[in-house]
Order: C-alpha cells, then structure tokens, then sequence
C-alpha cells in the first residue's frame, strides 16, 4: 500500500472509522516506517486539540425565546403576504377603474388620453419585466460562483 | 386537572409563550417518529413543528455559526431557515430524513449571506485549554479559526461537521450528499491543511 493511502488511514484512525483490517494495515506500517510514524503522534496531537474545540455558548434564553421567535417572525410573514396581496389588489382595481375614467371622460382631448394610457402602459411593462427578472434570473444564476 | 396551557391562557398570556413548556411530542401518549410529525407539520400544524425547531436549533445554529462567523447572523439565518423551511415543507418528500434537506436549505442561506454582507469575522470558538499561557490559547485558536476559514468550501463543510458536529463520516456523507471516500479524503486534506497551520503549538 503507498504511503498516501497509508497517510489518509492515519488521518482517519482517530476518528474511529477505521475497520479492523485497516487498523492492522496501518499498525503494521507504523512499526517499519519512521515518517508515518512521525505523522501519526502529530496527528494524535492535532486531534487532542481539535476534540477540545467548541463554539462559544450563546445564553440559555437564546433556547428559550426561540421558537417563540420563529412562531412570530412566522406568523409577521404570513401577515405581510396578505397585506401584499389585498395592496396589488386595490392597486389593480384603482388602476382599472382610473383607466377606465379617463377612457370614458368625454371632456378629456384625445390626444391626453393617448398620452396618459401609453404612460401607464410603459409603466405596468417595465414593472412586469422586472419582477419576471427578480424570480426567474437571479434563481438561476444563484450558486454559480459557489466553490466546491 | 388544569394544564400549563389552561392556565396560561386565562392569565392572558399567548399560546405560543408557554407551548414551549408542553410536549406535542408526547400528547396521545406515545411518541411520534420524525416522519408524523413532519406530515403534520405539512398540514400546517404549528404545534408539530416547535418539536422540529427546538430538536434541530442548536445544530442550526451552530452551521451556521461555522459558516457565516458572527453569532448575531448566525442566530438570525438559522431561524429564518426554519421559517423557510416551514413553508417548503410542503413540497417535501417524507421518505427523506429532514436534516440533510434542512442543511442545504441552511447551507445556501449562509452562502447567499457571505456573498450580500462580505465577513463580519468574530472568532467564536472555546474550549482549548492545553497551551501553558492564555495568550498561547487565544493564538493558537485564532490562527486554527483562519486556517478553517481558508479551507476549500467542502473542506470546510467536512470539518464543521466531523468537529463540532460530532458527526461521524457516513452521516456527513448523508448530510452533504456526497459519497463516504470522498468524506475521508476531503477530511484527510483538509486536517493535513491545518494541521501544518497550527505545527508549532502542536509541539
């Protein structure tokens, strides 16, 4: 077996992953080779050092206050999903009926009406191509640069 | 009898406040699987899903603790993960173990944060105590935290979880959906890596 393989063996040993075979391989080597057994006490100390690693403990009333949290961050959503609904809502029907005013207004020159409804017309596409960009896009292109 | 529950809400206080303080888990006397709670967590039972979020929270938040290294965001992301996750759950296979879906789910949150924020660095780690001085502590533990920083992405996936996860490497392997050799080579790279970077401590 090449010492590569030997060496990554030796990286698993303290894990506790190894089966008996391996284990007997790597022993067997570490009694004629000087090198790996070099790298197998660095590796035991590195371990040792590594077990005793933690993350810093956040208070106890992170754990307490936290579904309490998630529950209303929740339940805000939910409420800010229906407000944007009801609000396009209003909008469209507002828009709808300004259109139709402006439409059905006699006092109002033809000209203007052009005007106005080629406004609003710019307007309602421009905020569709954006949306359609914002969801469909920026979905796609999302994890590229990731590295793997 | 009155329960906690009860009494809670004749005093007026929330059913969420105090529903930390019952068992859903245990309520028809016996304890459901993960799997029954999930499917009625996709029935919209809120209840079912405070079992989820208070068994998965402190891993959730140590992922992302590891990732985005900032206890504040971390804290942040790992809800905001369980609220999404609330809403996809819907879409998701109950044949499947929840975590590794829920790690992804995580996992590209943090990603996404990384790439908005730039870094906010604290070094959050604890606990070496084997050097003779503190400041050799707190050096050693600052040079072992970059050193994981500059790991490649899965090296780093594959130390957080083996190190402060305690997973062993078929559950990594599971989590990361990727195969058990790979685990084991990337892992024997990456200590090879910080091994080198904390040599002289080691000594």
């Amino acid at each position: 077996m090449d010492h590569k393989r030997i060496k990554e063996l030796i990286a698993s040993y303290y894990d506790q992953e190894l089966e008996k075979e391996q284990k007997r391989i790597v022993e067997e080597h570490l009694e004629e080779c000087s090198e790996c057994r070099e790298e197998f006490e660095g590796m035991e100390k590195f371990e040792e050092v590594m077990s005793k690693m933690e993350f810093k403990k956040p208070s106890k009333e992170v754990w307490q206050l936290y579904w309490s949290s998630v529950y209303n961050r929740l339940e805000r959503r939910i409420g800010w999903t229906l407000l944007s609904i009801g609000a396009i809502i209003l909008i469209f029907f507002g828009g709808y009926k300004a259109v139709e005013g402006i439409i059905l207004d006699p006092t109002i020159p033809f000209l203007l009406k052009v005007g106005i409804l080629t406004l609003l017309g710019g307007g309602v596409v421009m905020l569709v191509s954006l949306i359609r960009e914002r969801l469909f896009v920026r979905k796609r292109e999302r994890y590229k640069e990731v590295e793997k | 009898m009155r329960s906690v529950q009860n009494m809670a809400e004749e005093l007026g206080l929330g059913k969420v406040f105090v529903s930390w303080a019952v068992e859903p888990e245990m309520k028809e006397g016996r304890i459901l699987s993960e799997t029954e709670i999930i499917v009625r967590v996709k029935k919209g039972d809120k209840e079912a899903y405070q079992v989820i979020v208070n068994r998965y929270m402190k891993r959730a938040y140590y992922i992302a603790l590891g990732f985005v290294r900032n206890s504040q965001d971390a804290l942040d992301i790992s809800q905001e993960a369980f609220i999404r996750a609330f809403r996809k759950l819907k879409k998701f296979d109950t044949q499947r173990p929840f975590f590794p879906w829920f790690y992804q789910l995580i996992k590209n949150l943090c990603i996404d944060y990384l790439k908005r924020r730039g870094q906010r660095d604290e070094i959050p780690l604890n606990g070496v105590r084997i050097m003779r001085t503190e400041k050799e502590d707190r050096e050693m533990k600052e040079v072992l935290w970059k050193g994981i920083n500059s790991l490649t992405f899965e090296q780093k996936e594959v130390i957080l979880l083996r190190y402060f996860q305690q997973c062993s490497y078929n559950e990594i392997a599971d989590i990361m959906e990727i195969p058990v050799g790979t685990v084991m080579s990337s892992l024997y790279y990456a200590k090879k890596r910080l091994k080198k970077n904390v040599e002289k401590y080691l000594s």
